[in-house]
This record gives C-alpha cells, sequence and structure tokens, in this order.
C-alpha cells in the first residue's frame, strides 16, 4: 500500500474515531475507519483497542440504547446489533458469521456477553441473555436467557450441552 | 463487429481470472461480485454456476499455523447468493449438488481450550474435512460443521445445523440435523422414519 493511501486511510480513521463516545486507537472496521460498517448512534458506543469488525457490519443505537464493546473484538462479518437497551460485550470476543445481537424494540432487559466468548456462526442473542466469560455458543442457536461460565451451548432456545471440567482439563458432556 | 471483439475480450479476461487457480473449467461461470481466497488451493468443474456475493476461502496459514487446504467443486454444481465456504483442511462437493442461498460449510474450528488467554481467537485452528456426495440438495440457511459427510442424493432442510453424518438418499432437517426420512428405491417415495 502507497505512502499516500496509508495517509488517506489514517486521516479517514481519525475523522471516524471522533463521531463514537469512546473508541480504541485502531478505530473499528476492516481499516479502522468503519469501512463496510454501517454506524447510528456512534455517540452512544464505546469501543475498546484492537476491535475489528468484517464487511456487512450493521450497528444501530436507539435513543434509550447503550453499547460497550471491549479490547480484542473480532466479527467475521455481517454482524447486526440492534440496541434499545444496555449491551455490554467484554474483551476477547469472537463472533462469527451472520450473528444478530439485541431487539427492534426498546428493552428493560439487557444482554451481557462476557470476556473470552466465542459465539458461533448464524446465531441470535436476544434481549435477557447473560452468557458467561469463556463460553462457546453453538452454529444456529437463539439465547435468551443466562449461560454460565466456561460452558458450551446450543439450540433453541439454547441450552447448555457441555461443561469444562478443571481437573481433567476437557469438555464434559452435561446430563440433560 | 464489436461485439465479437466484445466476446473476444472477455474469454481474455476469463482465461486470465482461471488461471490463478488450481483447476477451473471454462464452461463454469464466476460472478464478478464472488471472492476467492486462496485461489490456488481452489478445484473448480465444469458448468457450474455461482450466486451473487459468494465467498470461498481456502487459507494458506492462520496467526502462524501452516494449513495445507483443498477445496473441490464437482461438475454441475448450483450454489447460490451469499454461500460461505471456508476451508483449512479439504472440502469435497461433489456432481450436480444444489447449494440454495445463504449457506455456510466449514471444515475447521477454533482452538477450544476456555483456560488460554487471549481467548479462542488466538488458538491453532483444528482442522477437519467435509464431503457432499453427489446429487444432494442443502436448503437454504443451513450451517454445516467440521467432520461431516453428507450422502449421495440427501436433502438437508432450511436453517438444519449438521453436526454428524447424514447417510445418502435421506432427508434431513432440524438444530441439530435428523434424519426425519427415507427414499425407498422399491415403492419410490420418500418414507418417514
Amino acid at each position: 500500500m502507497g505512502i499516500i493511501q496509508s495517509i488517506i486511510i489514517k486521516l479517514k480513521r481519525e475523522k471516524f474515531k471522533r463521531s463514537f463516545l469512546s473508541i480504541g486507537a485502531s478505530g473499528f472496521g476492516s481499516y479502522g475507519y468503519g469501512d463496510y460498517c454501517t454506524i447510528s448512534g456512534a455517540e452512544k458506543i464505546r469501543i475498546g483497542n484492537h476491535s475489528w469488525c468484517g464487511k456487512e457490519t450493521d450497528i444501530f443505537v436507539g435513543e434509550k440504547g447503550k453499547l460497550t464493546i471491549g479490547n480484542n473484538f473480532q466479527s467475521t462479518s455481517r454482524l447486526c446489533i440492534e440496541c434499545n437497551t444496555c449491551i455490554q460485550i467484554g474483551d476477547d470476543v469472537l463472533i462469527e458469521p451472520n450473528v444478530y445481537i439485541g431487539k427492534a424494540e426498546e428493552e428493560t432487559d439487557n444482554i451481557v456477553i462476557e470476556d473470552g466468548v466465542w459465539i458461533g456462526q448464524n446465531t441470535s442473542i436476544l434481549t435477557g441473555a447473560y452468557i458467561g466469560e469463556h463460553s462457546i455458543i453453538g452454529a444456529g442457536s437463539v439465547v435468551k436467557n443466562k449461560i454460565p461460565k466456561y460452558s458450551i451451548a446450543a439450540g433453541n432456545p439454547a441450552k447448555v450441552i457441555k461443561i469444562w471440567d478443571f481437573n481433567k482439563n476437557t469438555w464434559v458432556k452435561v446430563n440433560a | 463487429m464489436s461485439m465479437l471483439m466484445g466476446k473476444i475480450i472477455n474469454r481474455i479476461k476469463k482465461e486470465k481470472f482461471v488461471r490463478e487457480f488450481k483447476k477451473f473449467e471454462l464452461s463454469s461461470d464466476a460472478n464478478k461480485t464472488c471472492t476467492f481466497i486462496g485461489k490456488e488451493n481452489i478445484e473448480i468443474g465444469a458448468e457450474c454456476s455461482f450466486g451473487q456475493a459468494c465467498e470461498f476461502i481456502a487459507y494458506n496459514s492462520h496467526l502462524g499455523q501452516c494449513l495445507e487446504s483443498s477445496l473441490k467443486i464437482g461438475n454441475h454444481v448450483r450454489i447460490t447468493s451469499r454461500c460461505r465456504i471456508t476451508c483449512a483442511g479439504d472440502i469435497q462437493i461433489g456432481n450436480d449438488v444444489l447449494i440454495a442461498p445463504d449457506v455456510m460449510i466449514t471444515d475447521h474450528n477454533h482452538g477450544m481450550n476456555p483456560t488460554i488467554s487471549g481467548g479462542y481467537s488466538s488458538q491453532p485452528l483444528i482442522v477437519g474435512m467435509v464431503r457432499v456426495d453427489d446429487g444432494a440438495w442443502i436448503g437454504r440457511g443451513v450451517c454445516i460443521l467440521p467432520n461431516v459427510i453428507i450422502g449421495k442424493h440427501s436433502v438437508i432442510g432450511a436453517g438444519s445445523i449438521v453436526t454428524h453424518d447424514i447417510p445418502e438418499y435421506s432427508m434431513a432437517a432440524g438444530n441439530p440435523a435428523k434424519v426425519i426420512k427415507k427414499y425407498n428405491k422399491l415403492t419410490c417415495e420418500w418414507e418417514k422414519v
């Protein structure tokens, strides 16, 4: 990439970052300036350092919405966040393609995704969801309630199918 | 005369495009909106058609981990819009396969140790394989997860999440996908299981 191109990208990134409540040095989007993203309500969004998202990302924050994204957030592509309540996403969260988070109408229930969570493709995280740290949500799930930490959950509605055993250092099936 | 020139120019452009692949039959149609990453690992058979915004990714490496990926698509395969096929190991799609929109096929997972710092994205990939045999029909929005073999002429219902092998001549649906019907070759009908 030429020098002029990198300067132009840096300028675009600085202008993009100014619209946010707070944002890390690397901005957001594939090159940090919100490329391929549609973001509305940036003044209510906090984003941490080294966070990036792939293309076709849509983030809408409504009047009563508040969105916080932690450090090292990675979203492959086609993430849609509709925030009309309080949505908190922790550090080191990995989101596969085609995930929906939030709800279109105003809500009192919040969404919390703690540190280190891995969300599989095609899932929907609806209001009332609380995903504990380092948990894995399987592909195609719908999460509306609390998922404990260090567990694997899947299905519609999402149910815990495995739990990490700290003694054996492996995932152990949970008897339904 | 200008139409002939246009055809010759398009043919030259296509030959140049095709040369970057491991194999790409000229009779297959490559939509300009499709993304091909790792073309040297991708083989595409004859008379295939691709819809809008499809993504075919065959990784060579991931965070320093060397990968030998191989993505093979057979003859007369029809892949509709927004499908995403990501390959780190071995993905084979047979002949006459029909893939509806928004399908995702992946043959690898991130490392799954929750106690390693940096989250799952910092761990080496766990690589597997996926095989979709001849004549299968994959419904809309289906996710095909690693280490799955979908048998010949099987039908996967829309929205399914396929986690285990599906035998041939069967219809499967659900999350996780389970066989709901099998084709009876004597009565020539799909019968509930």
